[in-house]
């Protein structure tokens, strides 16, 4: 899962966690002046506690990017990371309400080998799957549906049942059926073995 | 009873390299690059489509 508060080059913070299953964020002004900024989490919501000023006013020395992100990656048993973009040095100035950090597809998890066994795996199935090359590679964002398209390998023709044709090593093809056309499909071949 | 006629595969009469059966079928392919094009493909269904879609959760299986 990810979410971001924040904003700019210097002031967005990223919050990844790769085992939640639901997670939010908020940030809230502590309701007493002179207040250190604090993180906490509490039921699948992490709330940032902004630092206040003498006059209860959230306090931007307090409350940079980094400080914040330092913040919610040290709440105790964290199972999340938490990163401020660039120098990290713009402030959350204000209370930001309650975020769903969202899912994301975690490509360790996706790769295109996997993603092929799984296809190959479902019950019943009458197509087959292949990835190319090592396959390493993955698909990390939703792909909308799409229709499979039709193709067409053309048949070798055969004028004459029985024409068997050697390739001069041990392979021999066969023409069961004389069909001279594009459509034929009654090719057959075998290797010959020792006795 | 069929009369097998034997000849060299060099006196064929058709430009691949060896005799091949027609065949027709879907296919389809998602994703991209050398290492990571997965090609589908079905010789019996009539229509089929394929689409990802990304865990509705966190945490979840592929």
């Amino acid at each position: 899962m990810v979410g971001t508060i924040g904003s700019g080059d210097d002031g967005t913070i990223t919050i990844v966690d790769s085992t939640a299953s639901a997670l939010s964020i908020e940030a809230v002004v502590a309701e007493s002046s002179d207040q250190p900024l604090s993180a906490s989490e509490s039921g699948g919501k992490i709330t940032v506690t902004l630092g206040t000023d003498g006059s209860g006013l959230p306090d931007d020395t307090k409350n940079t990017a980094t400080l914040v992100a330092a913040a919610i990656s040290g709440i105790g048993g964290a199972t999340w990371t938490a990163t401020a973009s660039g120098t990290g040095a713009t402030p959350i100035s204000a209370a930001i309400t309650e975020t769903a950090l969202t899912v994301t597809a975690k490509d360790a998890l996706n790769t295109a080998t996997l993603i092929t066994a799984a296809i190959n795996d479902i019950v019943s199935k009458t197509w087959t799957a292949t990835a190319s090359g090592t396959g390493t590679d993955s698909i990390s964002a939703a792909i909308a549906e799409a229709a499979l398209s039709t193709y067409v390998i053309d048949g070798t023709p055969c004028p004459e049942a029985g024409i068997t044709l050697y390739d001069g090593s041990s392979t021999y093809y066969v023409c069961m059926i004389a069909d001279n056309t594009t459509k034929n499909d009654n090719w057959y071949s075998f290797t010959l073995t020792a006795l | 009873m069929t009369d097998f006629i034997v000849r060299p595969l060099s006196s064929k009469w058709f430009s691949a390299t060896t005799p091949v059966n027609y065949l027709t079928g879907l296919t389809g392919t998602i994703g991209s690059g050398d290492n990571g094009t997965i090609t589908i493909v079905d010789n019996t269904a009539t229509a089929l489509s394929i689409e990802v879609v990304v865990g509705a959760t966190g945490a979840t299986a592929l």
